[in-house]
Parts: C-alpha cells; structure tokens; sequence
C-alpha cells in the first residue's frame, strides 16, 4: 500500500520529468515507437529526451541510444513501447538510471491473459520504488512540462481541463475537443491496466493540482469503490468532477433474490453515487464535455430558472423544450419587464417579449439592452444568449455582459458561420463557454445548476472561476 | 440453494426491532389454538402468514391471509392455508404462523438494501407494493448515509408529489420515512453478514409508518 501524499508526488515527478527515456523508438512512421517520440518532440518538450533502440541512429532527428544503460545522464522517467515479456527488464535499467516512474504503453499484459506478465512488472517496480502509469495506454499529456508523452495526437494547449481516462481514444477525443475550442487541458491520462496508479490516485493528484480547474473522468471499472468515493468527495468539493462510466444498459441482477436486488442496475448505483459525493454523472461523451465547459466557465446559478434571449423563434422554442427535459423553468417575465422592454422602443414590432425572448432581428445592442433589464428585475439565474445567425457585435457583448450580470451567463451559438467560429475561440480564450447547440447548452446550464445548489445544500463556498 | 440464504420474515424480525424499524404487532403461533389465543390478544382484524424456513416467497405458496375478522375465518383460513401449502410447497417444513395485526391502508413504498460489488452496502427507496419492479421509480444512496443523502433520495423519485399529497390526499410522514432510510442504512452498514434487505412494501401514514413485510439475503 501506497501512502497518498507519496503517490501524489510520484505522479507530479513522472508529469514534471526534466528528463525522459523513451524505449522501444521505431524508425518507421507507421510504428508506435516512432509517432510517440514524435508527438513528444512535436508536443514541445524541453526537458532531456532519450530516445532507445538497441540499432541505434538517428530517429526524427534526434541521436538514438542502444540502450538505457548507455545515457549519460540519470532519469526522471521512461516511456515503455516493447513487447509486454522485455518490460521487466527495461524496468530494471530504468530503476538503475534513477527512473522514479514508467510510462508503459506496451500492451500484452493482463488484458491479454498474462497477469504473470503484469505482476512480474508490479514486483520490480515494488523492489526500486519507481510507480507504473499503464501498462497498455495510449500514453499521458502534462501540458504544463510540455510533455505530451502520447502516441498521439500532439496536443499543446494549455486549460483547466483534467482529463482521466481509461480509452486511448477518449483520452484523445476529449483532448481534442479541448484544443479545438481553445478550451485546452492541464492534463490527460489514460488509466489502461492500472496496474499500479489507478483513478483514484490521479483525482487524488488533480484534486491538489492548481493547473487543474474541472475533472472530467471515462471509466469502464473502479479498482477500490470506497476508496474512489472519499477521494470523489473530497475533490468534488473544490472543483467539479464529471464522469461517464460505460455499462449503462446493465441491468439489475435477474438471480438476485429481492426486489432491491433486481432493481440496483450499476449505473443506477454508480449514478446515484456520484451525486451523493458531489460528481455529475454524464450520460454521454459530448455531455461528459459540455459540462466540464459549463462548470469551469458558467458561474454558479442561484437556481433554476433559465431566460432565452434569441434571434429566433425556433431557437427559443428549441431551448424551452431542452430546458424543461432537464429540470430547468423557463419561468415568466416578472411584472413590469415588459413593459420596461416595451419603453425602451428599440426591439422590432414583431419581437416576442416573454420567456423565451425572440428579438428577430440580429443587433447586439438590442441584447445588451435587453438582458441587462431583465437582470436588473432579476427575471432568472441564468441568462442564455443564444445567438441564431451571425451576430456582428456578439462577442463584445457578451464580454460586456459577463462582466456586467449578476445573474449567470450562458452562450449558445448556431447558425453564425465564420462570425460564430470567431466568437467560440475568442471568449473561451476568456473562459467564456460557447455551446454548439441548444441541448448542450442546457446540459451545461443543467450541470452548473446541480452543483451549485449541491454545494449550497451542504453549506460550501462556491468557488469563484 | 437460495432457500438457505433467505432469512424467514421471522427471523428477519429482531433486526428490525434492533434497528427501530416499526413493523406491526405480532406472534408466532405452532398451532390453531395457539394462533387463536395470539390473534385475540393482538385484536382483530389480523394478518396470518405461513413461517417456514424453506418458504421465502410466502404469496407464490400461497402462504398469506389477509383481513381475518374473528376466530372462526381464523380457523377456517389456518385449515385451509395448511392445505395449500403443502400442495404448493409439499416438502417445505412448517414451524407454524405468524399473526400479525392487520395494517391501515397507506402509501405503498419500498425501502431496501443491496451488497453492491463496487460500492459496498448501499440503499434503496422507491414506490413500492407489488408494482414496484414495473413502476421502477427508486433512487440508491451508498452507505452509511447522512441525514441530508435520505431527504435527497426521498426527493428524487420521479413520483415525489405522491408523498407530498395530490389529488386531496394529505402529505406522508416524510420525517418518519427518513428515519426508516437511516435505520437501514445503520442495518446494512453493521450487519456484515447481509446481501440484501427487502422492506416492501413500508405503508407511509400521515403518521408513521409500518414495514409490513421484511426479507434478508444473508451472504453466502
């Protein structure tokens, strides 16, 4: 048994390594070796790379040693690309190097009926207390030391994002996500085996890590459910977690023997679990994250009344729909608003002035304008901006009013072309989410909106972003 | 091989009362003059249920009389009980009946327990009765639970209004069904020896509330 504050330090020196060995480098592009050492070269890393092959060379333009014990330099930590019965061995050089952690991508371990292997790896890493990431993973990303230590994709943009994930392919997509909208991450982890660090132990260290803001998990299994909760509890009261667990379908055991056992599905338990302790359970990947987007850049709802400011009819009557299937009131004007809207004489004579307000037309001035009456009558806890067509001086406004609203701020944005794709990358670059359509949006508001009274159930602080 | 996990309802009552689960007044009679002499003591109308340790599903073996007003339906549904059962469960032992004292009608609810391979004793609460599998209406907490989980959990059911009072029915007893869902968290967090715990169906009163029938899963 680990101790944790010893296991939250090793996974800080592996993530801050100044200097990485990487075994098992390949000169030919289509291997493994080879998009590893170059996503790690492309990924921008500073410290002291060590690439090895027993041939030797020149790969991607960096000296390749024949092997571990030929560098002249101690190791932080190693990446492991061999077959699955050299890893033990590999592991041995390492630990004689100094390595206090390996990465180890190869596959071939338990998931391929060799536990012998897996223990065998579990036994040297125990003899030279070095700590194992993996084995069988795509590999791990730590922006903040530029190590995208991954076969790929080469992701550099920094956020608040941590990204804990037992696919390879999750651990990507969500990366990827993140990149793409200038979200970006602290971190992204794929669990693998989990031979030896395993999820909670990575929510233990980004629940203390200051890069990281939201936490955001795909798990398959948990290894230690009762150790998994405590850290999930104490994690998810200083920032938010959101996880997708698979085996959604699983139903309740038919061979139980009671009513309460053939009604306890796993997700129902494992759902019901993540509320208890303060996580929110997503029931599908873009929900998993739109509402780590929503969480870290929403501010935390009073409640949950949301008001729809839109371009369109159809856009308000989308979101009002979206709403109400998650919980959320699309609550009416309260007394006076209208008619205070109706004085200003500015919205078009066609415009709808309720709940949702359809302005028809595009100016940014008229959103303003309208959401800053409606806040100041304090007609709803989340005000969405949900801009249909391009909206030329959106991203100003919104700006204005994020800063401005005492009520929360929500953008969804549709319809808008090349002005949307603009506003999307510029106010995340300010922390402002901007979500591609209504029912993400809501599932984004719906997940600040949990939390918020969560916390507020339990007497906490809210957090400020 | 399931009949030696399954705790009988009588066996499953002690634990009840060590928990402070309210379950009707009731006694176990080896003979009908013996449940005679218990249901005039406990008062009429009564409840009589079949007590053996190879019958856990008392209704399927026909094992369960309801609403017996006076000692000669007493007598009449003991003979009669006897017979069905040893049609439907010919090799099943019988130690005799228990009497209970037949409960006001309420709101039907569930409340249990599961071992969940992951999380460990965890709880349950839902619409219950016979319905309870179909309506599907539950919601779990793992244990043990803070008082805030059980008032979270009572309402989150989907049919919540239900217990707060629809269609001129008055409110439940919320208070006292939160007490229930900490009874039985205490119970499946201490009783290591539990798999599962069924209280279905709980009738939910203005007042109160009463477990009208309770079965254990011990493990294996």
């Amino acid at each position: 048994m680990h101790n944790r504050q010893e296991t939250i330090q090793a996974i800080k020196t592996i993530f801050n390594a100044r200097s990485l060995a990487v075994v098992g480098v390949s000169g030919n592009p289509r291997k493994d070796g080879y998009t590893t050492l170059d996503t790690i070269i492309k990924g921008g890393y500073q410290g002291r790379l060590y690439p090895v092959n027993p041939r030797g060379g020149t790969i991607c333009d960096v000296n390749v040693y024949k092997s571990l014990t030929d560098i002249p330099d101690t190791l932080d930590a190693v990446v492991i690309i061999v077959r699955a019965d050299f890893v033990s061995q590999i592991l041995e050089e390492a630990a004689q190097k100094g390595a206090k952690g390996a990465i180890i991508m190869s596959g071939g371990f338990r998931e391929s009926g060799r536990q012998d292997l897996e223990n065998e790896i579990l036994t040297v890493a125990q003899k030279h207390s070095m700590r194992i990431m993996g084995p069988n993973i795509q590999g791990i990303n730590y922006p903040p030391n530029q190590m995208c230590a991954m076969m790929f994709p080469v992701i550099k943009g920094k956020g608040p994002l941590a990204i804990v994930s037992q696919s390879g392919t999750m651990t990507s997509t969500l990366s990827e996500w993140a990149e793409t909208e200038n979200f970006g991450i602290s971190a992204a982890v794929n669990l693998g085996n989990q031979a030896d660090l395993c999820e909670t132990d990575y929510l233990d260290f980004f629940a203390q890590d200051n890069a990281t803001g939201t936490v955001v998990m795909y798990l398959e299994s948990i290894k230690d459910g009762r150790r998994f909760l405590k850290s999930l509890e104490e994690t998810s009261l200083q920032k938010p977690v959101i996880i997708l667990k698979s085996g959604k379908t699983t139903a309740g055991s038919a061979a139980a023997a009671s009513h309460t056992g053939s009604l306890a599905g796993n997700h129902q338990v494992f759902s019901a679990a993540c509320k208890q302790f303060g996580a929110i359970a997503a029931d599908n990947l873009t929900q998993l994250y739109d509402s780590a987007k929503g969480l870290t850049g929403i501010r935390p709802p009073k409640g949950n009344r949301v008001l729809v400011i839109s371009t369109s009819g159809g856009m308000g009557t989308i979101c009002t729909d979206e709403a109400e299937t998650r919980g959320l009131s699309i609550t009416p004007f309260p007394k006076g608003l209208k008619k205070e809207l109706d004085a200003l004489n500015l919205f078009s004579p066609i415009a709808n002035l309720a709940n949702p307000l359809d302005l028809v037309d595009m100016i940014g001035d008229h959103f303003l304008q309208a959401a800053r009456l409606a806040d100041k009558f304090d007609a709803a806890d989340t005000i969405l901006i949900a801009f249909g067509d391009p909206v030329p001086e959106g991203i100003e406004v919104v700006k204005t009013l994020n800063d401005e609203l005492k009520a929360s701020l929500a953008v969804c944005y549709i319809g808008g072309g090349n002005e949307e794709n603009r506003a999307r990358l510029e106010l995340q670059q300010k922390g402002i989410p901007v979500f591609s359509s209504p029912e993400r949006a809501m599932d984004a508001i719906a997940a600040s909106v949990w939390r918020a009274a969560y916390k507020k159930a339990r007497n906490l602080k809210e957090e400020t972003a | 091989m399931n009949e030696q996990k399954n705790l009988p309802e009588v066996d499953t009552i002690p634990y009840l009362k060590k928990y402070d689960i309210p379950y009707p007044e009731h006694s176990i009679a080896s003979s009908v003059e013996e449940a005679v002499t218990q249901a005039e003591k406990i008062g009429y109308p009564v409840v009589m249920k079949i007590v053996s340790a190879a019958i856990s599903h008392k209704t399927e073996a026909q094992g369960v009389c309801l609403g017996i007003e006076n000692t000669e339906q007493l007598r009449h549904e003991y003979r009669n009980m006897m017979t069905r059962v040893n049609i439907a469960a010919p090799d099943a032992s019988i130690i005799g009946v228990l009497i209970c004292r037949q409960a006001d009608d309420g709101l039907e609810v569930i409340v249990g327990a599961i071992n969940d391979s992951v999380f460990g004793p965890t709880v349950m609460f839902g619409l219950g009765g016979i319905f309870a599998e179909t309506i599907k209406d539950v919601t779990f907490r793992i244990a043990p639970l803070k008082r805030l989980d059980a008032e979270e959990m009572i309402r989150e059911i989907k049919n919540y209004p239900v217990l707060t009072g629809i269609r001129g029915q008055a409110p439940r007893d919320i208070e006292a069904l939160t007490d229930l869902l900490m009874s039985v968290s205490k119970m499946a967090w201490e009783e290591k020896s539990m798999e599962e715990l069924d209280l279905n169906p709980v009738r939910l009163y203005e007042k109160g509330l009463l477990a009208l029938d309770a079965r254990m899963v011990r493990k294996p």
